[in-house]
C-alpha cells in the first residue's frame, strides 16, 4: 500500500507482486544471474571470448524470446480457471485494462530482468572482445521481439483451455516464424524509410500489432452487453489508412500493405469468428462522438455502416473483404503483377477456407480456436509441401487456398496465373465465400430484428450506449 | 411503497435449445432480503448473473436502482455487489493484498482505500488473517473474505450466488450472522441456496424457480404453515392418555395418528392457528391436564419437494410478485 503503486493501474500493481513471487519469474531470474556469472569467468580467458558472446546470445535469446513471454499464454485465462475474471469486470476495471495491465506486468518483469543483465554486457566489455554499442542494439531488439510475443500470447491466452492448451503448445513455435515474417517486414520497411524516420516506423508498428493483439483478447473475455466489433474495425480501418498514407509518401510497392495485413490480421480473424451478441442496445445508430454524444449518423448512414461493423460473423466475412480491397487498391501492391492477384485470392481464402470448414464440420465449437487448429493445420501443410519440388509446384497445393497462400508467400519463384492451381484457388475461395454468404442468412436476420428493436428502444427515449 | 431496487421483467435466455430462464417477473423492495430457491439447472444462476451485468437477456429487462443492466451496466455495477458459487483465489497473494487490489480496482484513492480495507476487515473479522496467503484459507475463512470483497464499494444489492454451499456448521452460522447484521444496517439481499432452512431463518421472502418459472413467492412462514393445511399436533398429559384417544375419536375433523407415552399426535384436517387454539381451548375445558402442545414443524425442504411435485405446472404470476 505505498504511494509510488497508486501510480500504477491496479491490474499491473496486482500482476506484478503476484509474478515476481512466482517460481516462473525467479527461476528464470536466478538462472539468468547464474549463467550470466558463468560467462564472465569464463570471459577472462581471452580465446573463449567468441564462443562466450554466441553462448550468451542464444541463452538471452532463449529467456526473451521464449521463456519469459510465454508465460503469457496462462495469464487471461488463469482469471478464468480460477473464475476471478467476473470479478474484476465488475470493477471499475474494463477488459482492455485487464488485458493490458497483464501485458505491462509481464513486459516489466522482462525489463527487470534485462536490466539484471545489463551489468554483464558491462563487465564483459572491459574484459575486452565485445562491441557495446552492438550489443545493446540487440538487446533492444529482443525487448522489442519480446514485447509483440508476450502481446501474441496474452491475446491467445483467453482461448487456451483443455485441449486447446494441447494445441497451443504446438502451435506456440509456429508463431515465432510469424513474428519474425512480420519483423522482417518491417526491417524492409526500414530499409526504405529514410534516416530518423526509420525508428518512428517501426516504433508505430509495433504498438499497433500489441494494440490488435489486446483485442483478440479483450473481444473474448467483454461481458456479453458489451461490444469491441465496432472500435476494434475501426483500428483495422485507421491501420489500413495509416499504410496507406504511409505508402503514399515512401513508395514501397507494398511493403506497407503487407505489413498493414499482419497488423490487422487478429483483428479479422476476430470478426469472422465472432457470434452477434444478442443484446438491441449494440444495433442501434452510431454515434461517430462517442457513446455520450447526442448525434447519431443518419439512419441510413448508419444501416449502411452496419454492414460491415455490427459485431458478429456475417458482418465480419464483409469487412474482410473490404480490408482485403482496401489494401489491394490502397498500398501500392502492383496489380498488374499476377503474383500479386495469386496472393491476394489466396489469402482470402486463407481467412475464409477454415472459417468454413469450422462452421460445416464444427458448428457446435468455438470458431475462433477452430479456425485456428484448421490455419495451424494447413501452415504445416504448406511446410511439408514446400519440402519437395514436385508437390510444391504441383496444383494439388491449391485446392487449399491456405496452403497455396503459404506456399507462394514465401517461394517467389512459383507459378502465379499461369498454372491450373490459380483457376482452382479462385473457385474455392469464391465457393466458400458463397456458401458462408448462405450460411449467414440467419445471423443477417437476427442482426435485423436486433436493428429494429435498437430503434424501438431510441424511439421510446430509451438511452442507447455505443462503444462502451 | 418505495420505488422497488429490483425490477426483473418477463426475463429469458436460452442456452442453443436450453430455455434456462422463461419469462420471470419480479419486483426486490430496498432492505428486503430474499432467498432464490430452485432445483440445479433451474435456472437461478442464470438469472443472477443477468441480474449482476454478467450475461444478456434474449428478451426482458432488469432494471436495479432505476439502471436498466444493458444500457447501464456501468452504473449497476456500482450499485451491486456479486458473489459467485465459485469464487477464485489469487496464488502468491495475501488476504490484505487481495482487499487492497479491489479497492483499487474500485478506483478508491490511497486514503479511502485504507479506510474501506480496515472497515471490511475488521466486519468480516479478518483482521486476524491479513498476512495469510489466499490458499491457506479454510473454505469459511475464505467465504467471509470474499463477501468483505463485496462489500468493499458499499454496494445497496447484494446478489449472493450459493453462498453458504460447502461450509461447515460454524462457518455457516458466522456467515449467516454476517448476512443479518448486514440486512440490519439497510442491505438488500438476494440470495441463492440449497440449504433450505437457512434460507428460510434469513430471508423475508422466497422466489421458487423451477424450469425457468417463478412457481412460488412469499415468505417462508407461509409456506411452511398455510392456513388451509392440515396440521399434526403432539399433545402431551399429566395422566395416560386413554381417555384422550376416546375424546379424539368423538371430535370432528381431528383423527390420531398415534399414541405416545402420556399423549398422543394428533391430526388437524383445518391446521390454521384459530384451529389449533380452539383445541388447545377445548382439552382444557374438558379437563385434561396438558402440559405439552406442540404443533409439529413442516420443512422447508419438504415444502420444496411438495411444491415441485405440485406445482410446477402452476401458471406465472398475473402480475410481477412485489416481495
Amino acid at each position: 500500500m505505498n504511494d509510488f503503486a497508486d501510480r500504477l493501474s491496479p491490474m499491473v500493481v496486482k500482476e506484478l507482486r503476484q509474478g515476481m513471487r512466482s517460481r516462473s519469474f525467479l527461476a528464470p531470474f536466478l538462472i539468468v544471474q547464474l549463467m550470466m556469472i558463468v560467462c564472465v569467468l569464463i570471459s577472462l580467458d581471452a580465446e573463449a571470448r567468441k564462443a562466450v558472446t554466441t553462448f550468451f546470445w542464444f541463452f538471452t535469446g532463449v529467456m526473451l524470446l521464449v521463456a519469459l513471454p510465454f508465460r503469457g499464454i496462462g495469464s487471461v485465462r488463469g482469471e478464468m480457471r480460477e473464475k476471478t475474471l467476473e470479478l474484476l469486470l465488475l470493477t471499475r476495471l474494463s477488459a482492455w485494462r485487464v488485458v493490458a495491465g497483464k501485458w505491462a506486468a509481464l513486459f516489466l518483469q522482462t525489463l527487470l530482468l534485462a536490466s539484471a543483465l545489463l551489468p554483464y554486457v558491462v563487465l564483459r566489455y572491459f574484459l575486452g572482445g565485445v562491441d557495446l554499442a552492438g550489443e545493446l542494439v540487440t538487446l533492444f531488439w529482443f525487448l522489442v521481439a519480446n514485447a509483440i510475443l508476450t502481446a501474441v500470447c496474452v491475446g491467445l491466452s483467453p482461448f487456451m483451455y483443455g485441449f486447446r492448451g494441447i494445441i497451443a503448445a504446438f502451435m506456440a513455435p509456429g508463431l515465432v516464424p510469424v513474428v519474425v515474417v512480420s519483423m522482417m517486414d518491417i526491417s524492409r520497411v526500414s530499409a526504405v524509410v529514410p534516416g530518423s524516420l526509420r525508428l518512428m516506423a517501426t516504433c508505430l508498428l509495433g504498438p499497433l500489432f500489441i494494440l490488435s493483439m489486446f483485442e483478440l483478447a479483450v473481444a473474448r473475455i467483454v461481458p456479453a452487453a458489451e461490444d469491441r466489433s465496432l472500435f476494434q474495425r475501426l483500428l483495422a480501418v485507421a491501420i489500413v489508412a495509416m499504410a496507406a498514407l504511409l505508402e503514399g509518401i515512401y513508395h514501397t510497392r507494398g511493403i506497407f500493405g503487407g505489413v498493414a495485413l499482419v497488423l490487422v490480421a487478429p483483428i479479422l480473424i476476430g470478426a469472422i469468428t465472432s457470434e452477434a451478441p444478442p443484446v438491441p442496445v449494440l444495433y442501434g445508430r452510431y454515434r461517430p462522438f462517442g457513446p455520450r454524444s447526442r448525434w447519431r449518423l443518419p439512419g441510413p448512414l448508419s444501416w449502411a455502416a452496419g454492414r460491415f461493423l455490427r459485431p458478429g460473423s456475417a458482418t465480419g466475412i464483409w469487412f474482410t473483404l473490404l480490408i482485403f480491397t482496401a489494401l489491394a487498391l490502397t498500398s501500392g501492391i502492383d496489380l498488374g503483377n499476377p503474383r500479386a492477384w495469386r496472393l491476394i485470392l489466396s489469402g482470402i481464402g486463407a481467412f475464409l477456407m477454415p472459417l468454413l470448414l469450422a462452421r460445416l464440420l464444427f458448428p457446435g465449437k468455438d470458431r475462433f480456436v477452430t479456425w485456428l487448429c484448421f490455419e495451424i493445420f494447413f501452415f504445416v501443410l504448406a511446410i511439408l509441401f514446400s519440402i519437395t519440388k514436385t508437390l510444391r509446384e504441383h496444383w494439388i497445393s491449391s485446392l487449399a487456398p491456405p496452403v497455396d497462400f503459404w506456399l507462394h508467400l514465401f517461394n517467389e519463384a512459383l507459378p502465379t496465373t499461369d498454372d491450373p492451381g490459380f483457376y482452382l484457388v479462385c473457385g474455392i475461395t469464391a465457393g466458400s465465400l458463397l456458401l458462408l454468404v448462405i450460411g449467414s442468412r440467419k445471423e443477417w436476420k437476427k442482426i435485423g430484428e436486433l436493428e429494429r428493436e435498437a430503434r424501438n428502444l431510441e424511439s421510446g427515449g430509451e438511452g442507447v450506449a455505443f462503444g462502451s | 411503497m418505495s420505488q422497488p431496487l429490483v425490477e426483473v421483467r418477463n426475463l429469458r435466455r436460452s442456452f442453443g435449445a436450453i430455455e434456462a430462464v422463461r419469462g420471470l417477473d419480479f419486483d426486490i423492495e430496498p432492505g428486503q432480503t430474499v432467498g432464490f430457491i430452485g432445483a440445479n439447472g433451474a435456472g437461478k444462476t442464470t438469472a443472477m448473473r443477468i441480474m449482476a451485468t454478467l450475461d444478456a437477456p434474449d428478451s426482458g429487462s432488469v432494471r436495479i436502482g432505476g439502471y436498466d443492466t444493458l444500457n447501464h451496466p456501468r452504473e449497476v455495477r456500482q450499485l451491486i455487489g456479486w458473489m459467485p458459487d465459485a469464487y477464485g483465489t489469487y496464488s502468491d497473494t495475501t488476504v490484505l493484498e487481495y482487499l487492497d487490489f479491489y479497492a483499487r480496482a474500485y478506483g478508491f484513492g490511497a486514503a479511502q482505500r485504507r479506510q474501506r480495507v480496515d472497515a471490511v476487515m475488521e466486519f468480516a473479522n479478518l483482521g486476524p488473517l491479513a498476512d495469510r496467503a489466499m490458499n491457506q484459507l479454510s473454505k469459511g475463512m475464505a467465504q467471509r473474505l470474499c463477501l468483505g470483497r463485496t462489500l468493499l464499494h458499499d454496494p445497496r444489492l447484494l446478489i449472493l450466488d450459493e453462498p453458504a454451499a460447502g461450509l461447515d456448521p460454524k462457518a455457516r452460522i458466522e456467515f449467516k450472522q454476517l448476512v443479518r447484521r448486514l440486512a440490519g444496517e439497510g442491505k438488500t439481499f438476494f440470495i441463492s441456496s440449497h440449504i433450505l432452512s437457512e434460507l428460510g431463518e434469513i430471508c423475508d421472502s422466497l422466489l421458487f424457480i423451477d424450469q425457468g418459472r417463478i412457481v412460488h413467492h412469499g415468505s417462508a412462514d407461509h409456506l411452511l404453515n398455510p392456513a388451509s393445511r392440515e396440521a399434526v399436533v403432539e399433545v402431551r398429559l399429566l395422566e395416560a392418555p386413554g381417555a384422550l384417544i376416546q375424546w379424539i375419536a368423538a371430535r370432528p375433523g381431528v383423527t390420531l395418528v398415534e399414541t405416545i407415552p402420556c399423549g398422543a399426535r394428533l391430526r388437524l384436517e383445518a391446521g390454521g392457528p384459530e384451529a389449533l387454539s380452539a383445541l388447545l381451548r377445548a382439552l382444557i375445558r374438558d379437563g385434561f391436564g396438558v402440559c405439552e402442545f406442540r404443533r409439529e414443524g413442516r420443512k422447508l425442504e419438504d415444502a420444496f419437494v411438495e411444491m415441485l411435485a405440485g406445482g410446477s405446472s402452476s401458471t406465472e404470476p398475473p402480475a410481477p410478485p412485489v416481495l
